[in-house]
């Protein structure tokens, strides 16, 4: 009998030992769904431009500028400032980041987080977020996601197809947030029949959904994060940009891009 | 009847107490006093009782070769020992056990299977001396039958089965199909227990991220048997590991990753019989507290493995080492 109480005990000890001293459970990293990154961890812009299919300029620079800085940063010590003059009655001012390509898939989730320092009245426009295409109908372009003005001096986001003109949101009037990174999502089927579909999500919350229709008039595609603007007051218009991704899932607020 | 001859049996038990303490006693005049019989033969058991059983052997062996042998036994009185195990008994001479099977409990049958045992145990060679000559003509019924003893379960058993085990959890439920091996060592009421499962591979998900999964339980514990008819049932509880192999199915960049999960199992059982060659059939259920997590960009971490395994499996139980 003793010997068998002693197994019991052995196995009672073994077992408590073994359930709580584990703690938590291995990890497995089976790999990632992110085709690309923009991180800026390098310090430079060769993750947009190194391979050929990107591009980072500003125009008219200067003042118009494309930097890295480490003032505001998303994730890690770096982050780009992108610096327009865009005074009233003057001419329109570029920082532009560009993916184009084959790099870019036929349909997936292209990811980039903001943070606007202060607000701009805008009364031109100021793009933040573009695709575009390849047809000389619409000068190649096909959507821009703009910041707007709210009557509430906040600010928004407005959806504006090239072909079409303004499109209604689904959510009216999304605040943007001023001081504070912000997440700007869309997904993006490129297709020339009427599978084509393009979302926008605002920190996570889905504003406009474009289902059932063409998109592009080819398969090319460009996908920007810039600042283009005209007619901002105060005309010197900074914005800064991290941790851009273009992925086969969605990436969302909670998303990571790179370990 | 059964009175008369228990108290016939009972005299002559005191008669060869008596007699032995006479042909002892006066060569030990002086000496340490040796043990009464009735002190030599004992035990708890009411059916057979140790009286009856020593009136018995005084049937079977001379006094004097009686008390020498029941003394020479080495250990402290009692150096035989009546255990009554309900349908059946046991006798132990000296720490050797026998075991019989008696479900009709009679108790005078009992007391003189016993004195057979124990006389040739501890005198084989007076008992074979004095048995009789075979009869030259007609054999005579023989007046009293032996039960055979008990059979003793093996020492060792390997069960062998197939397997189906269901994964709950975080995950999307996961079933997986496949083949057992356990291996019990001891044939007492606890026993070590051991086993490892080879699952067949299957597709499964985990926070929408689709894996391709192969999984190889084992555990190591402590086998519990119960009854033994008209099934041997059992619990076994222990530890347990398995080796978890995960391949993503559709990222984009995918990779495949190993590791080792720890919990505890534990599993109800029945077998049929108590033959070296049995059927049975069980249940089991692995507790995880800490299971994988599967880490996927851009998710990050889209989940974690069932923390919780529930599984059935039926096979053959094949016994060994008698």
């Amino acid at each position: 009998m003793t010997a068998r109480f002693a197994i019991l005990r052995a196995a009672v000890v073994v077992l408590v030992i073994g359930l709580a001293g584990g703690g938590c459970g291995p990890r497995l990293d089976v790999g990632s769904d992110v085709l690309w990154t923009g991180l800026f961890e390098a310090n430079n812009f060769d993750e947009w431009i190194a391979d050929g299919a990107g591009m980072a300029q500003a125009f008219p620079a200067p003042p118009a500028l494309n930097e890295i800085s480490s003032e505001r940063v998303h994730h890690g010590s770096y982050a780009a400032r992108l610096t327009i003059d865009a005074p009233p009655g003057g001419a329109r001012a570029s920082a532009v980041l560009t993916r184009w390509g084959d790099p870019l898939p036929a349909e997936g989730y292209y990811s980039v987080w903001y943070w606007l320092p202060r607000s701009i009245t805008v009364e031109g426009y100021w793009v933040i977020f573009k695709f575009r295409q390849q047809d000389q109908a619409t000068m190649d372009e096909l959507y821009d996601l703009d910041l707007i003005n709210l009557p509430t001096g906040e600010m928004s986001v407005q959806l504006y197809d090239h072909r079409r003109g303004v499109i209604d949101l689904d959510v009216p009037d999304p605040v943007v947030p001023v001081g504070q990174w912000f997440q700007v999502e869309a997904f993006y089927r490129n297709t020339q029949d009427d599978t084509g579909r393009l979302t926008f999500w605002l920190d996570g919350r889905q504003i406009v959904d474009i289902t059932n229709q063409p998109m592009a008039p080819t398969p090319w595609i460009e996908w920007t994060a810039c600042s283009i603007g005209q007619e901002l007051t105060p005309s010197m218009a900074v914005l800064y940009v991290d941790d851009a991704a273009v992925s086969r899932t969605r990436v969302g607020p909670s998303g990571v891009i790179a370990d | 009847m059964r009175v008369v001859r228990d108290r016939v049996l009972l005299s002559v038990a005191r008669l060869v107490a008596a007699a032995t303490s006479v042909v002892v006693g006066p060569g030990h005049a002086g000496a340490a006093e040796p043990p009464e019989l009735e002190s030599l033969v004992g035990g708890p058991s009411s059916c057979p009782r140790p009286d009856l059983v020593l009136a018995e052997l005084a049937t079977l062996l001379p006094p004097d070769r009686l008390g020498a042998r029941l003394r020479a036994l080495p250990g402290t009185p009692a150096v035989v020992e009546m255990v009554d195990v309900g349908v059946g008994f046991q006798v132990i001479v000296a720490g050797r056990v026998r075991e019989y099977r008696d479900e009709a409990r009679d108790c005078v049958h009992r007391a003189r299977v016993a004195a057979v045992f124990v006389a040739l145990t501890i005198d084989p060679a007076f008992v074979a001396a004095a048995a009789p000559p075979p009869p030259p003509v007609t054999p005579l019924p023989p007046v009293m039958t032996l039960p055979g003893p008990i059979e003793q379960p093996p020492r060792a058993r390997v069960d062998v089965a197939a397997v189906v085990d269901a994964g709950l959890g975080s995950a999307d439920r996961v079933a997986q199909a496949g083949a057992a091996l356990r291996l019990m060592i001891g044939r007492g009421p606890l026993a070590f227990a051991a086993g490892a499962i080879a699952l067949w591979p299957v597709d499964t998900s985990v926070g929408g991220v689709r894996l391709h999964q192969w999984r190889l339980p084992f555990d190591a514990g402590v086998r519990a048997s119960f009854t033994r008819r008209p099934f041997a049932t059992y619990a076994d509880v222990g530890l347990c590991a398995a080796v978890l192999h995960e391949t993503a199915l559709d990222l984009a960049a995918a990779s495949s990753r190993s590791a080792i999960e720890f919990g505890a199992r534990a599993a109800l059982g029945a077998r049929i019989g108590r033959t070296d060659f049995a059927p049975f059939a069980a249940l089991h259920v692995e507790l995880i507290p800490y299971p994988a997590e599967i880490y996927a960009l851009p998710k990050g971490v889209a989940g974690r493995t069932p923390y919780l395994w529930i599984g059935a499996s039926a096979g053959a139980s094949i016994g060994f080492l008698p």
